[in-house]
């Protein structure tokens, strides 16, 4: 069981990633300069969608996704859905080490092969899973902790601001911002994790406020991201930086060390680490509950089989083409499904008192 | 027992696998780049003049310069590299020179480049060099033991003493890739073993197409820079002040000032005319005149005022007639436009040919605040 205190910096760590590192590109080429404003939308976006999901998990007392949809649909359909939960956890696994082990090799060891940067994160990730819940819960608040600090380094980039930039304001129509606000999904993504991790909380009715509290820091982050970046960098120019975060970092410099994003990137890992581990913790979860098998070893398999995905050699714009499948993909199990889930769960919940509660209720 | 055979093989996993992965980088083995120079060549490459930083106790000199052609920066570098016992790495580049030819010609495929290595810092000085890089660069002197240094310090030094606009390759880059407004670069000039700032180079987007002294520099700090301008000497003409000793000085009263603080604020005010209103509030302190011209009187102190408002009127007018001739906008004035105009979907192109035809109103509210510690 873990506090639900701690709920607040999952789901912040969560939604943290490498998503962060080069969102403002993708946003602005839809909203231009008032990218800003997409960045609202999708933060309010994401708050009605938790919002939602903690409703679907408290229809049950203490169950998660992969016992709800067994419960609703049986066992071949829930599995079947549950089966693409786990992929998609899979997914954003693959993902978030295939964008880090880019970004490492393009801005700062271009020879270190991709076996060896995967080796060593997958090997973490198992390290971890290893100690259980409690112990990736605990990376995830230490990742969000040690890392507050970086937020201070925007001061550096603020200098060179030019505030001209974000005017005239609202100059982008509605459908220009929305858009932009959809390309923020792959930013934004990481607080589905409450489907899984809900029947491990403990005080179940402080679960939504700390949920809130983490998605508001997150949106709080991106949008002070969003308007510095709009701000330091010229139009054309934002177009051009795949990376908008770290190239905030190239401008911060110290007596001791000059070139500071060398530390930012290097220090990424440690933010990308709690993702890791929850989805790879969610995934095996779900696997080890559709075949009743143990925990770990599923988790075993499944580091053994993704190591096996990232080896696999990709270039930037497959890169590119896979980020975009899997944000599109995203989208919709992220932004659609939640509802069609609580609307299933509230018809079933009328219609079927309290009927196969028991199915849901969890093993542990 | 198991716990401790885990723990001992990820040690030894991540000893073994990590050491050694990455191209290991020994100091002394490196030629660390702290200047760069492009010069344009009759045929038409680049030859590009490179700096590096010698670590070695026993060598003549701490610096070595090598000069290659080549096709493109890169490749030079790759030609440099066959020139030089050490391997060349550019993080520490410091200062980037470009003859005037190569600005002619378009600045943008070098900077870019320089920007596209995550190598190098964004905070590299750019700068015009009046003449050739290469001479520069191989001009040997007593007075100073590296020029790569000097150079570096040199423009570091009047950038922070904000005597000229700042020039990073981040600055650059922004101004280029924005449409409204032209990237400036300072230009230096190397004459009897003295580096000198001689003024300003104005860009039409990447082409420089004329250029500016230093003093117009200064104004053009006035009128982008919200802080704090330099020093400037002004001369206006005495006529109408009265002075304590008639002195038979020079013809014109020259005065030093030192701005404490400054602000311009640019308006559009029409957008069809292209009317735009400039004020510029500067509050000085006096530093020299030389001229005894009694500053106890009030009415004295007002009409310097008054005339060195005048002057920098007409001096500002001067230089935004100057550079709307050449079509190179470093005022930002499109900027201005695109900020206030909705839906104006401004381009480079489209700026550039109203710029030439915007009117430009200059206000200057001068004030001088303290005239030194006597009177």
């Amino acid at each position: 069981m873990v506090n639900t205190f701690l709920l607040v910096f999952v789901v912040h760590s969560m939604q943290l990633g490498v998503g962060i590192q080069g969102f403002q590109r993708i946003i602005f080429l839809e909203a231009k300069h008032d990218a800003w404003i997409s960045v609202l939308i999708s933060g309010v976006a994401t708050a009605v969608v938790g919002f939602v999901m903690v409703k679907t998990l408290f229809a049950y007392e203490s169950s998660d996704i992969y016992g709800i949809q067994y419960d609703l649909l049986g066992k071949w359909l829930g599995n079947a859905l549950n089966v693409i939960f786990v992929l998609y956890c899979l997914g954003a696994f693959h993902v978030i080490v295939r964008n880090y082990i880019e970004v490492i090799q393009a801005w700062i060891f271009p020879e270190v092969p991709n076996w060896l940067l995967a080796l060593t994160l997958v090997y973490l990730v198992y390290y971890a899973l290893n100690g259980g819940l409690r112990t990736v819960v605990g990376v995830s608040f230490f990742s969000v902790v040690l890392s507050l600090w970086l937020t201070l380094l925007l001061a550096y980039p603020f200098q060179f601001a030019k505030w001209d930039y974000l005017f005239p304001m609202f100059e982008a129509n509605i459908p220009e911002l929305l858009k932009g606000a959809k390309q923020m999904t792959f930013t934004v993504i990481g607080f589905e994790i409450i489907y899984t991790i809900f029947p491990y909380l403990r005080e179940k009715d402080r679960v939504h406020r700390h949920m809130q509290f983490g998605l508001l820091f997150t949106t709080i982050l991106y949008l002070a991201l969003m308007v510095v970046s709009l701000a330091y960098f010229s139009g054309g120019q934002l177009e051009r930086t795949i990376w908008g975060t770290l190239s905030l970092f190239k401008i911060v410099r110290f007596p001791f060390i000059e070139r500071f994003e060398y530390v930012a990137i290097t220090f990424w890992v440690i933010l990308i680490l709690p993702n890791l581990m929850l989805y790879m913790w969610s995934a095996s979860r779900g696997i080890a509950r559709i075949l009743n098998k143990k925990e770990k070893k599923v988790s075993w398999l499944l580091l053994g089989f993704i190591y096996l995905t990232l080896i696999f050699p990709l270039n930037r714009l497959e890169i590119n083409m896979m980020n975009d499948y899997f944000a599109r993909g995203a989208f919709y199990l992220i932004f659609g499904y939640p509802f069609v889930l609580y609307a299933a769960v509230l018809i079933k919940k009328k219609f079927f008192k309290k009927e196969g509660e028991a199915n849901a209720k969890n093993s542990d | 027992m198991r716990k401790t055979a885990t723990k001992l093989m990820a040690l030894s996993l991540a000893v073994f696998l990590i050491t050694g992965c990455a191209e290991p980088k020994t100091l002394e083995r490196m030629g660390l780049i702290t200047t760069v120079g492009y010069d344009v060549t009759e045929d038409g490459k680049i030859s590009t003049t490179i700096i590096l930083l010698q670590i070695d106790p026993e060598a003549p000199q701490d610096f070595v310069v090598l000069t290659t052609k080549a096709a493109t920066s890169k490749g030079a570098r790759i030609k440099t590299d066959l020139k030089s016992p050490k391997k060349l790495q550019s993080g520490q580049l410091r200062v980037a020179l470009f003859s005037e030819e190569v600005v002619k010609l378009g600045l943008i495929n070098l900077a870019d480049t320089l920007a596209r290595d995550p190598s190098i810092s964004d905070l590299t000085y750019l700068a015009v060099v009046e003449g050739s890089t290469k001479e520069l660069l191989h001009a040997k002197n007593a007075k100073f033991s590296n020029i790569s240094q000097l150079i570096y310090k040199q423009l570091d030094q009047n950038i922070k003493g904000e005597t000229i606009p700042s020039s990073t390759l981040q600055e650059t880059m922004h101004d280029y890739y924005s449409d409204g407004v032209d990237p400036v670069l300072p230009i230096i000039k190397g004459a009897d073993g003295e580096i000198e700032i001689i003024g300003v180079a104005l860009i039409k987007r990447d082409k420089m197409v004329g250029k500016i002294n230093a003093q117009e520099a200064f104004y053009l700090k006035l009128i982008n820079d919200r802080y704090k301008a330099g020093s400037i000497e002004l001369m206006i003409s005495p006529e109408g002040f009265k002075f304590t000793s008639n002195s038979s000085g020079p013809d014109d009263l020259a005065v030093v000032l030192d701005t404490i603080s400054s602000r311009s604020d640019i308006n559009l005010i029409s957008k069809d005319n292209l009317d735009f209103e400039m004020k510029i509030q500067l509050k000085t302190r006096l530093l020299e005149i030389n001229q005894a011209l009694d500053l106890k009187n009030p009415k004295n102190v007002k009409m310097l005022e008054k005339k060195l408002g005048e002057k920098m009127k007409s001096d500002i007018e001067g230089l935004i007639a100057k550079a709307q001739a050449v079509e190179s906008d470093p005022f930002g004035l499109g900027e201005i436009y695109r900020k206030s105009v909705r839906h104006a979907d401004l381009t480079s192109d489209k700026w550039h040919k109203m710029y030439a035809e915007s009117k430009v109103n200059v206000k200057v509210e001068f004030e001088i605040l303290r005239t030194g510690v006597v009177e």
